[in-house]
C-alpha cells in the first residue's frame, strides 16, 4: 500500500516536472527566435516625430529608476513606404548612444528647452521592426548579436570538451 | 511489473531535468567568459588613464537600482574637465556606486578611461578584479566536464 501511494507520488512529481520543463523550453525557444530575428535587422534612419519626457514617481516602489524616461514616435521608411513607430520608454543611458551622443551625459535631467533641442525632428540610427510597429534601437540589435556569438561559442566549446574527454574510451 | 512501476518516473525526471541543467552549465560558462571578454577588451583597447578635475558637483534626489535594490538617496553628480592631446573635454558623470570609482575627494580629481578613438568618450575608471575569479571558475568547470563526460555518457 505505502509503496503505491510512493510509486504514484513519484509519477505524478515526474510528469508535473515533464510539464515544466516543456513549457520552459518552450519559453527559451521563443526567446531565441525572437533574439535571432532581431538579429537579423537592418539598422536605417528614423525621423523623431514627437516625443514624451516623464520621470517616474519616485514614490512608487515597483519603479527601479527615477531618473526622466523618454517616449519617442518615430517616422520609419521601408521600401518606399512610411509607417509610426514607437520606441518605448527609454532611459538616458540607452537614449543618448542612438543619438551619437557620448553614454556619459547619463546624467540627464535635461531642462524642456534642452530636449526640444535635442530631440524635435532629429534623425536617429534605429532598426525598424515593421511587423510588430516598433523600434529596436541599434544598441539593443548589438547587444542580442553579442549574445547570440556568446551562446554559440559556449555551446560548441561545451560540445567539442566532451567529444576531446571521449577519445581515449 | 514492479519495476517498471518505479522506474519509468525516474526516467522521465531525468529526461525533463537534462536539458535545464546542461543549459544552466552552458550559460553560467558563457557568463564568466563574457566577463573575461569585457575585461580583456577594455585593457586591450588603446587607452589612456587621465586624472580628470572636479568643476562642480551637485546632488540629485533618485532612486537607481544598479544589481540590487537601492533606495531613494542623493547621488551626487560630478562635471569633470580633462585634457587629452591639446584638447579639453568636459564630460558629466552621475555616481552610481561610491566604491566602483576612483575619486580623490582632497584634490579633487577623478580617474577617467579615455579611448583613444573617440577620446570624449570617456568612462569612470573602474578598479574591477573578477575575471581572474571568472577563468578560474571557467578552468574548473571545464575540467569538471572533462571528468565527467566519461563517465556519465559510457559509464552506464
Amino acid at each position: 500500500m505505502l509503496f503505491i501511494v510512493l510509486g504514484g507520488l513519484l509519477w505524478l512529481i515526474s510528469l508535473l516536472l515533464f510539464a515544466f520543463s516543456a513549457w520552459a523550453s518552450y519559453k527559451l525557444m521563443r526567446l531565441l527566435w525572437e533574439k535571432i530575428r532581431r538579429a537579423l535587422l537592418r539598422p536605417g534612419t528614423a525621423q523623431i516625430t514627437s516625443y514624451e519626457v516623464f520621470t517616474p514617481d519616485p514614490e512608487d516602489i515597483h519603479v527601479q529608476d527615477t531618473r526622466p524616461q523618454i517616449r519617442l514616435e518615430l517616422d520609419c521608411e521601408r521600401h518606399g513606404q512610411r509607417f509610426q513607430v514607437s520606441l518605448g520608454p527609454l532611459t538616458c543611458e540607452e537614449l543618448f548612444p542612438a543619438l551619437d551622443l557620448p553614454a556619459h551625459h547619463i546624467a540627464c535631467w535635461l531642462s524642456d528647452e534642452d530636449w526640444r533641442q535635442l530631440l524635435e525632428k532629429r534623425w536617429v540610427t534605429i532598426a525598424c521592426d515593421w511587423r510588430l510597429r516598433k523600434a529596436i534601437l541599434t544598441s539593443q540589435i548589438r547587444n542580442d548579436r553579442r549574445l547570440l556569438l556568446i551562446s554559440f561559442l559556449s555551446l560548441s566549446l561545451f560540445a567539442l570538451t566532451v567529444t576531446l574527454s571521449l577519445l581515449p574510451h | 511489473m514492479d519495476s517498471f512501476f518505479f522506474d519509468a518516473p525516474l526516467a522521465i525526471m531525468m529526461v525533463a531535468i537534462t536539458p535545464m541543467l546542461l543549459l544552466m552549465w552552458i550559460g553560467l560558462m558563457a557568463a564568466f567568459g563574457e566577463m573575461i571578454w569585457t575585461d580583456c577588451y577594455r585593457l586591450s583597447r588603446p587607452h589612456d588613464i587621465v586624472k580628470a578635475t572636479i568643476i562642480d558637483q551637485k546632488l540629485v534626489n533618485a532612486r537607481i537600482s544598479v544589481g540590487k535594490n537601492t533606495m531613494v538617496s542623493l547621488k551626487p553628480i560630478y562635471r569633470l574637465r580633462y585634457e587629452y592631446e591639446q584638447h579639453t573635454y568636459e564630460v558629466e558623470h552621475l555616481v552610481l556606486n561610491q566604491e566602483h570609482i576612483e575619486l580623490n575627494q582632497q584634490e579633487g580629481t577623478f580617474l577617467l578611461y579615455v579611448p583613444k578613438a573617440n577620446p570624449a568618450d570617456a568612462s569612470p575608471e573602474a578598479p574591477s578584479a573578477a575575471s581572474p575569479f571568472a577563468a578560474i571558475m571557467l578552468m574548473i568547470m571545464g575540467y569538471l566536464i572533462w571528468e565527467a563526460a566519461p563517465t556519465l555518457l559510457t559509464g552506464f
